[in-house]
């Protein structure tokens, strides 16, 4: 297909359609984060100085940062700032919010990829022998196993590993980045947890699946058991598994902050948690915009992959819709 | 045989999932170089300029990289030993004036040497609450009225009166900063840049991770640093932290939660070592407010508490000690007869409550989220007995700060860590200070005027025995707040470092971290 073609097609139009839809999401979002965090009490500048700082000293820091202007102008000044590169400066650190970004984002991206990718396949593969084998022994173990990594608390399930595996076995570091290594332990901490949820609902859909006629029309046509089981029976289950690991994204960002703060993560994450607490405005706001784009992206992926999982889904009426 | 055609993506996928995780790990870097001394911290970094001092773990990571003009010592004591810049200081009382000589032959970390004109550039910007850099800390220097360069290594500093404390609470904060460079580049140039005279070189500051030193091979004390690279790291969670002290991952921990620390006894690799602190940890209550406002309600609750049964279920009898007193123990200023001041005695409670006009009271403390809860909880159940019924209000540290600096908290509880000088521990009571009002926005003419004549008094043994009247006005009579007890710090450190004796003191500002340079390799 040439590329003239393709801009022309349904595809890159629903494509286009949904960025511009998604702009709106965005402004709002940043309007929420903006008023959520300068609303909120505790003034940046004395947490900064601590409870012995002066009144000019305060007022020297909020003057320096901008922050004795009106709430609007502070909002429009950082908008037009995003748009330009500029994401200001960061409270705490005085550094750049953008290059703090820069650098700590690779390691969370690391932590989420790699952590989504185990959930996904182990999850997948979980869910379809469990309903290719219900009731079975696999089945109720799988099933327990789900429920266990789900129940857990992350930040106590990281500190078990790492009493575990890294202090009693010495297999791995106890924390901070000392190499890939280190992405082991936090890695499956983020994965076992979502790969639970996938698993249920993949064994769900698959069982809900298996039952359809033309499955049963499939297996009468003498189609071999894992043509049956991929191509018709999977694929067809899979699009609400899709939905629901989109929607995961942004909670991925919410493990990470738990798992990067257990396991000394030097990632976004736990750079997020100190932001918060010292109402670094511009550190948070930055971080937040980054994981709300994140979710508009990974909303659009999902979108767009239904119509590679299932041909069948019309982009037209996912328009209207 | 059949090669599918779907194996040629899938090859494609997996081998751009490990070029990207390749490629993403590679972008940060790894492992501790060898020769590599880590101390862990429970909060980080923030600023590292000695001008702001923001809090007390920024502090840690100037002293590595800036030598201070004098060291901490108890009330008007000079020390001019180790590592400090000034040589020798002498001090006439008639005029006024402190003459500071300098060590000759120190250099900051890009080649200049340091002379007076630094040392008086760094007054000036602490002194200076117009431009930036505006410190926090200067009230500290508001006894100062000049301080003039008298030579190329000497300068002098006058008072605008008698100020004992000037040592302890004022000097002890300059870390000579290089004046040349900065006024030539501007502060904004010196984020980044931090030249000091210290015994290591800042090479990286990699916020809410680390930040790491290299040796400044030309520091002008012979043989030192005895190690090579530094790095100071920040966890998050005190549980790995005590982990990787184990693991020897780390090698010192700043501090650590007291139950951890003891399950540390039985760990051979880690030596469970602590440092007195001189700090309050207190219940601070609010003298704007009814019932607060009433010396015999302020009683009244201290009466209905027993602190040593709070320590034993909530704390540790081996680092809290118990006491009503601002100054520890074995400190000149500590005065005699407080052990015993306000034992629990519910019926005394009582009748002080009686005598202010209440049955009973309903109140509420607020609380930074974290262990202090624990023992309020124990305290709130003792307190009901003497018909005291408190709530907890649990907030994290903004919002908490924020509240009782606006008077809207009738109680609080919390820590305020001094130095050396039992003025430190006292001046938050002045009713003009910046911050009275985080101790309970106490007024009071006559303590005022005891603690300003202390601070003027040149003869040590009158001085204390002002200060002792101080805390009799402040605590015996007017029981301004309820202090709990004194801590000693735990700063447990693995068996592979050797860390000088003299360094465990309680009068030091930092402790053992302030003098990295002289630990050893075990």
């Amino acid at each position: 297909m040439k590329i003239r073609e393709y801009i022309e097609s349904k595809r890159a139009r629903f494509i286009v359609t949904r960025i511009v839809k998604s702009i709106p999401v965005f402004f709002l979002a940043s309007i929420i984060i903006f008023l959520i965090m300068h609303l909120s009490p505790g003034d940046p500048a004395e947490i900064m100085l601590g409870a012995g700082a002066t009144e000019e000293a305060i007022e020297s820091i909020q003057q320096r940062l901008g922050l004795d202007q009106p709430l609007y102008r502070q909002y429009l000044n950082y908008m037009s700032g995003v748009f330009q590169g500029d994401w200001g400066v960061s409270i705490r650190y005085n550094q750049p919010v953008l290059e703090l970004i820069r650098t700590r984002m690779p390691l969370t991206l690391l932590l989420m990829g790699s952590g989504l990718i185990i959930s996904v396949i182990m999850g997948i593969t979980m869910g379809v022998l469990g309903a290719l084998n219900p009731n079975s022994i696999f089945d109720y173990s799988s099933t327990v196993m789900a429920l266990f990594w789900r129940s857990i608390p992350s930040f106590w399930l990281g500190i078990l590993f790492l009493y575990v595996f890294a202090l009693e076995f010495g297999w791995f570091p106890i924390g901070g980045w000392q190499g890939p290594i280190s992405l082991v332990l936090p890695m499956m901490v983020i994965g076992l947890r979502l790969q639970a949820i996938i698993a249920r609902l993949t064994r769900s859909q698959m069982l809900d699946v298996l039952t359809k006629d033309y499955i049963k029309s499939a297996k009468t046509k003498g189609l071999k058991r894992k043509a049956v089981i991929i191509k018709h029976g999977l694929r067809n289950a899979l699009i609400p598994v899709v939905t629901v690991i989109a929607l995961r994204v942004p909670w991925l960002f919410g493990g990470a902050v738990i798992t990067e703060t257990v396991f000394a993560y030097p990632g976004m994450g736990s750079m997020l948690v100190r932001g918060v607490l010292s109402r670094d405005f511009p550190l948070v706001q930055g971080i937040v915009l980054v994981i709300c784009i994140s979710a508009i992206i990974a909303n659009l992926i999902a979108d767009v992959s239904y119509t590679y999982i299932d041909p069948r889904i019309d982009i037209d009426s996912q328009r209207k819709g | 045989m059949k090669i599918s055609n779907r194996k040629p993506t899938v090859v494609l996928i997996a081998a751009i999932l490990v070029i990207g995780i390749a490629g993403l790990s590679g972008c940060i870097e790894g492992e501790d170089d060898e020769d590599t001394v880590v101390v862990g911290m429970t909060e980080e970094v923030t600023d590292l300029n000695p001008i702001i001092q923001a809090d007390t773990y920024s502090v840690y990571a100037i002293q590595q990289m800036y030598d201070p003009l004098v060291r901490d010592a108890p009330d008007g004591e000079i020390n001019t030993e180790g590592n400090t810049v000034a040589d020798d200081i002498q001090f006439d009382e008639d005029e006024l004036t402190y003459t500071i000589e300098l060590q000759e032959g120190i250099y900051f970390h890009h080649g200049e040497e340091l002379t007076a004109e630094d040392v008086v550039f760094t007054f000036e910007a602490f002194m200076d609450t117009e431009e930036y850099p505006v410190s926090p800390r200067a009230e500290n220097f508001d006894p100062i009225a000049d301080v003039e360069q008298t030579g190329e290594y000497e300068l002098e500093i006058i008072l605008e009166e008698l100020y004992m404390p000037l040592e302890s609470d004022t000097l002890i904060l300059v870390f000579p900063v290089p004046k040349d460079y900065i006024e030539e580049n501007g502060w904004d140039e010196y984020e980044g840049n931090w030249y000091g005279t210290g015994p290591y070189e800042f090479v990286e500051h990699t916020p809410a991770e680390h930040v790491k030193f290299e040796a400044n091979d030309d520091y002008w004390r012979e043989g030192l640093p005895n190690i090579e690279n530094l790095r100071l790291r920040v966890f998050g969670e005190e549980t790995t932290l005590q982990m990787s002290l184990q693991q020897g991952e780390i090698h010192f921990a700043e501090r650590m939660d007291p139950d951890l620390f003891r399950d540390l006894d039985d760990v051979d690799e880690v030596e469970t070592t602590s440092n007195p602190e001189v700090s309050t940890n207190a219940i601070w209550m609010n003298h704007k407010e009814e019932p607060w406002d009433d010396v015999n309600v302020r009683k009244a609750l201290a009466y209905a508490i027993d602190m040593d049964d709070v320590i034993a279920g909530a704390g540790d009898p081996d680092l809290h000690t118990s006491t009503r007193a601002v100054v520890p123990t074995d400190h000149p200023a500590h005065p005699d007869g407080f052990e015993d001041l306000y034992e629990q005695d519910i019926e005394r409670a009582k009748e002080l409550l009686d005598e202010a006009g209440y049955d009973e009271i309903e109140s509420t403390v607020y609380v930074n989220v974290g262990p202090r809860v624990d023992e309020l909880e124990i305290i709130q159940d003792q307190v009901t007995e003497a018909n005291i019924h408190l709530e907890l209000n649990e907030l994290e540290w903004g919002t908490y700060l924020e509240d009782v600096r606006a008077g809207e908290a009738p109680l609080w509880s919390s820590g305020w860590t001094g130095r050396a000088s039992a003025n430190s521990q006292l001046e938050l009571y002045n009713s003009w200070h910046g911050f009275n009002d985080y101790g309970g926005f106490y007024n009071n003419t006559e303590f005022e005027e005891v603690l300003a004549e202390a601070n003027r008094e040149p003869d040590f043994d009158d001085r204390m025995e002002l200060y002792h009247e101080a805390q009799e006005i402040l605590i015996k009579e007017d029981c301004a707040f309820f202090n709990r007890f004194m801590e000693d710090l735990p700063q447990p450190h693995h068996e592979s470092i050797d860390i000088p004796e003299q360094h465990w003191n309680p009068y030091m500002d930092a402790g053992p971290i302030a003098y990295i340079a002289e630990w050893e390799w075990a």
